[in-house]
């Protein structure tokens, strides 16, 4: 079987100005994309969200990961999680679903529920982080408000007319101490009581009294309540936090962490849209998993600045030391074309990645390195023949006819190569799973964009360097 | 080639093939294995050796993070903590501002931990030292007429935060590669977690007894001069604390006094002391081993504490400053103590740490200085004279094996060199993980592999006919082979290396490819099948050799420098390269050669020949 008749002659070179343009072009526009669309970086360079769940009956890996997909995070990492195998954790690299209409609401309504207190405040949409820095309390204010009371009567009356805000009926709420040491208001329409004060969202009346009561952190219900207490209500305000981003629609995730420093409290609000989504998909999807949610956590970016920086560094390395043996083995003036080709094809490979968005994560860099390799072989194989014939050709040949020559007779290994290796990374595209998807996109683009610019680009800029070298030598001479 | 160069020929091919079958051999057992054995073998490395015949080597492939899973590590770094050591070097920056520019006053962190007062002697010193302040660190949150306070900067703490997070997860990474596990995921978590999974790994105890050491160290004077042990008077003396007085020799004559209180509870002894110390000076604690007891009993007035067997503490007085610490060390190494001829770790100090050693050592010959490592003294040697060489010991305790103690000076050495944390890390999590890729992902990927390796097989054969069925064998023992050198190195296997492994298998092919070409060249110029052979393979050595040689450069560039996935992709590049180069030239042309033995044989090669006459 023959692929390529024996004795080709195509006249590549003739073309090479074209396709020169070409190259040029392609590397530009992916030059231009890099800067001005960026990479999809995935959770192993920007960080996101790490979820994990418990199954009562775990569902196939394949099947969680396309419900997860479905709703739009892509590339989900999942993975079994502990030893008893019905815990899975779930990693994406998205960490908000707040558009900028919602964070300017949020942000209004902090600043109007706090009042003066409120000493800062910062959304971190990519963190999924908000920040609240309150003034703290000097001391608990604690207001009996009617320490009259006949011993007995547990029903008690507070006056909201020295807090900001107002009450919800007049200035006056009543409740009783429940059995449970819960508070129950007198009038049952006004607001189901529930843990503390914690107020149902639905009715106006208890978003009213949770205004009044609230922002100015009064202690007595935990002090007429000390069984449901157990926080400390008053210099802690974790919970009315909580429900306060709560009732503004807001997915709140993990638990609020407190810092404290002399005179301020600042308290930091983590939010998942992202894993309230995912379980309530999940919960539809597999409605007899028994699913439930153990922890959501923001992951930062694995590739650390140091790991950054030694990849570049090594990356440099290598480079150089291609440069120096290819100038050694063959001639200084194959060297450069070898690097430009290599560089050709890792940014058009990284073009082709930003302009479809494709997810760009640690395993791809190895493809980049692969292509980086299969490059430099294609390459090197192509100007060895140059060489070869370089050495045969008799005196007065015209170079780039020598050139041409050896790219036709190497031209079916070229081929066959290029060929053998695409059914392999073009077999990985189609079976391989979605994991390793973007891997072998990145491998086939590579080695298709190998393959060329070995003919194309490699060759070419030896030809030009030659040509600039031996003008550079007469005019010397001349000179 | 004569009989005799091939008869060679073969024999190192079958002598490499068996060498490599018994190298890969425990992998295969380990691949093999059941869960319940592999559970086993987690947990414990050295229960492999159960599973392997006992005339193989037990050192096989593990498999990556991502495609076999590992141990899930969660660390809680004490942010807290690490403010507070933040504000009390700021607190010692204070104080030696003050000395420095001759202004009066004592800075002293408040009992929050977080502000710091300073009172002036008068008005004037506090005019002075606030036209000199500079700092982006603090600001002034009171003044009064002779005192101000001052409290951290809000941008600061932040930066704060997160840079001890980076510095943790800086120092353990390094750790963690010193440990020799491959590709292991570090990344931050929430606001003062770090989050570690290492491969392959079912032993929470090493991890935790490596990844959770802060390495803190510290090199503070001694102050023997102090009177506050001499003077405590005995109601002042909790029971079963003893006062002890040691002498020891100065250089060119002269001698020093070493007074401390000895005792069971360390927070006792520094509760006894600390109390009538001023802010310069700290007292601090070293454990003494029980068959220090005798001599002990000869210094101390009165009976030691407890039973023989128990260990006792000891006081230092040192200074509150740290005028040299172990961000200044740039190596540790596992040395021999020549005295004791017991195992310590040498450290090396940066130029900076060196000429701030010197310095000190060349102030103070004749005293002492302490080596605090995490919080306890190590030792406290004379200065006999200045250390200008920028390198001291660090000695072990006498307890335990030897062979413990060396592990212990190799794990010192080890969090030594990596850099201390900033603050003490606790484990608040430990998990196995399954594969990151996920095993429905990584058994699509299997199956792609083995689709793709049949057809390029299967393309081979039908295109070289029986050349390209001898470059399947090649090919099949080229992958024999890098697992082979992979077993041998107890390598990890992830992605990223099989991504090099199919590179190199890439290239094999292709270096087949180059050299049947070549020889078909030969065989339609109208040569003989021996002698186009021969020449086809002369022919394509250069190309070969060269693109082979070029990769294997930049894979070893890679593997010195890089790391991670780098570094796994480089290290089965360059054993692949190696591999491929033997097969695709040697081990073919061997093949071939024991083909056309007979003369006249031709090497069906996938081409019709139209010989005239022939």
């Amino acid at each position: 079987m023959q692929l390529v008749k024996p004795n080709p002659t195509f006249a590549f070179l003739e073309r090479a100005r074209g396709f020169g343009a070409m190259s040029i072009g392609l590397v530009i526009i992916s030059i231009s994309l890099l800067v001005i669309k960026g990479l999809n970086f995935g959770i192993d360079f920007q960080g996101g969200t790490e979820m994990l769940f418990s199954f009562k009956n775990v569902p196939e890996l394949s099947e969680l990961r396309s419900a997860v997909e479905e709703m739009g995070y892509e590339n989900a990492s999942i993975q079994t999680f502990g030893a008893t195998g019905n815990q899975i954790m779930v990693r994406v690299r998205q960490v908000s679903s707040l558009d900028e209409a919602t964070q300017a609401k949020l942000s209004e309504a902090t600043t109007k529920a706090f009042g003066d207190e409120l000493l800062g405040y910062e959304i971190k949409p990519a963190g999924g982080l908000i920040t609240v820095v309150l003034k703290a309390p000097k001391a608990p204010v604690v207001e009996e408000a009617s320490p009259a009371a006949p011993a007995g009567d547990t029903t008690k009356t507070f006056d909201f007319g020295k807090l900001t805000g107002g009450g919800a009926n007049g200035n006056t709420l009543q409740f009783k101490m429940g059995d449970d040491g819960k508070p129950v208001f007198v009038n049952p329409g006004e607001a189901p009581a529930k843990d503390r004060l914690v107020m149902a969202q639905d009715t106006e009346a208890a978003k009213a009294v949770a205004d009044a009561v609230v922002p100015a952190a009064v202690p007595v219900p935990v002090k007429a309540a000390p069984a449901a207490a157990g926080s400390d209500w008053g210099t802690d305000k974790r919970d009315r936090m909580k429900k306060h981003f709560e009732g503004l629609d807001l997915r709140l995730a993990g638990k609020i962490d407190l810092l404290r420093a002399d005179g301020r409290n600042e308290y930091r609000v983590g939010f998942a849209g992202v894993s309230a989504e995912v379980l309530d998909a999940l919960n539809k999807q597999f409605p007899d998993s028994g699913i439930s949610s153990e922890g959501i956590y923001y992951v930062g970016p694995q590739v650390g600045e140091q790991l950054r920086n030694e990849g570049i560094l090594s990356v440099i390395y290598a480079l150089l030391g291609i440069l120096i043996y290819i100038a050694l083995r063959f001639d200084f003036t194959f060297a450069p074309g070898a690097i430009v080709a290599l560089v050709h094809d890792v940014l058009i490979t990284m073009g082709i990645f930003s302009l479809f968005g494709l997810k760009f994560d640690l395993p791809i860099i190895a493809a980049l390195l692969t292509i980086v390799g299969y490059s430099l072989n294609d390459t090197i194989v192509v100007y060895d023949r140059i060489r070869e014939e370089l050495q045969q050709t008799s005196e007065g040949t015209p170079l780039f006819k020598t050139v041409n020559h050896a790219l036709n007779a190497c031209l079916s290994r070229t081929l066959l190569t290029s060929v053998t290796t695409l059914v392999v990374v073009g077999v990985l595209w189609a079976f391989g799973g979605p994991m390793i998807r973007e891997f072998a996109i990145a491998m086939t683009i590579g080695v298709m964009v190998g393959t060329y610019s070995s003919v194309f680009v490699a060759s070419p800029v030896y030809l030009l360097l030659v040509r600039w070298w031996e003008a550079r030598q007469e005019a010397l001479e001349a000179a | 080639m004569n009989q005799n160069e091939i008869r060679v020929r073969l024999m190192v091919v079958v002598a490499t093939i068996i060498a490599a079958i018994v190298l890969v051999a425990p992998t295969a057992i380990y691949f093999d294995l059941n869960d319940e054995q592999m559970g086993k073998v987690r947990k414990r490395a050295e229960a492999f050796k159960e599973f392997v015949p006992s005339y193989l080597p037990s050192k096989h492939v593990n498999l990556g993070l991502d495609l076999a899973g590992g141990i899930h590590l969660v660390l809680s770094v004490d942010l807290e903590k690490a403010m507070d050591n933040k504000v009390d070097r700021l607190r010692q920056r204070i104080t030696d501002r003050l000395g420095r520019d001759e202004i009066k006053g004592t800075a002293k962190v408040r009992d929050d931990a977080r502000t710091i007062s300073v009172v002036f002697d008068d008005a004037e010193n506090q005019a002075k030292y606030l036209k000199t302040l500079q700092g982006f660190e603090f600001e002034i949150i009171e003044k009064g007429e002779a005192s101000i306070a001052m409290g951290l900067k809000d941008d600061f703490v932040d930066r704060l935060k997160k840079d001890a997070i980076s510095q943790a997860m800086r120092s353990i990474r390094n750790r963690v590669d010193s440990l020799g596990v491959a590709e292991p995921q570090i990344s931050a978590r929430g606001i003062d977690q770090v989050v570690v999974q290492l491969p392959g790994y079912d032993n929470p105890e090493e991890a935790r007894r490596l990844l959770g050491r802060t390495a803190q160290l510290e090199f503070r004077m001694s102050l023997d001069e102090d009177t506050t042990v001499t003077q405590l008077t005995a109601n002042e003396m909790p029971a079963g604390v003893v006062r002890c007085i040691s002498t020891y020799s100065k250089p060119g004559g002269g001698s020093g006094n070493d007074n401390f209180i000895v005792g069971l509870d360390r927070d006792e002894l520094i509760e006894t002391l600390s109390a009538k110390v001023t802010s310069e000076r700290m007292v601090a604690i070293k454990e003494m081993d029980p068959s220090r007891r005798p001599g002990l009993s000869r210094i101390c007035e009165g009976e030691l504490p407890g039973t023989p067997q128990e260990k006792l503490y000891r006081t230092y007085m040192l200074t509150a400053s740290v005028p040299l610490s172990g961000d200044h060390v740039v190596d540790a190494f596992v040395g021999t103590d020549p005295r004791s001829g017991r195992p310590d770790v040498q450290l090396i100090f940066n130029e900076v740490g060196k000429s701030i050693f010197g310095k000190l050592t060349s102030k103070n010959v004749g005293n002492r200085f302490a080596i605090v490592l995490e919080g306890m003294v190590d030792s406290a040697p004379v200065i006999n004279e200045p250390i200008m060489g920028g390198s001291c010991q660090i000695t072990l305790g006498t307890l335990g094996e030897r062979q413990q103690q060396f592990q212990e000076a190799e794990g010192l050495a080890i969090v030594l060199k990596s850099g201390a944390l900033p603050a003490p890390v606790t484990i608040a999590q430990d998990r196995t993980v399954g594969a990151s890729l996920g095993e429905d992902s990584i058994a699509a990927g299997r199956a792609a592999i083995t689709i793709g390796g049949i057809a390029v097989i299967i393309f081979m054969m039908l295109y070289y006919s029986f050349a390209g069925f001898v470059a399947n064998i090649a090919l099949v023992l080229n992958l024999v082979f890098i697992m082979a050198v992979l077993s041998m190195f107890g390598a990890t296997l992830t992605l990223p290396g099989i991504a090099g492994m199919v590179l190199t298998v890439g290239m094999a092919v292709d270096a087949n490819v180059i050299i049947f070409e070549r020889i078909r060249e030969e065989l339609l110029m109208g040569k003989t099948s021996r002698t186009a052979v021969s020449v086809g393979y002369q022919n394509a050595m250069s190309a070969i050799v060269d693109a082979n040689i070029t990769t294997g450069i930049a894979g070893l560039v890679l593997w010195q420098y890089g790391s991670g996935p780098i570094k796994g992709f480089a290290v089965t590049l360059v054993v692949g390269i190696i591999a491929s180069l033997f097969t695709a030239i040697y081990v073919t042309r061997t093949f071939f050669e024991i083909y056309m033995r007979s003369a006249d044989r031709d090497l069906p090669i996938g081409i019709s020949l139209n010989r005239g006459g022939a």
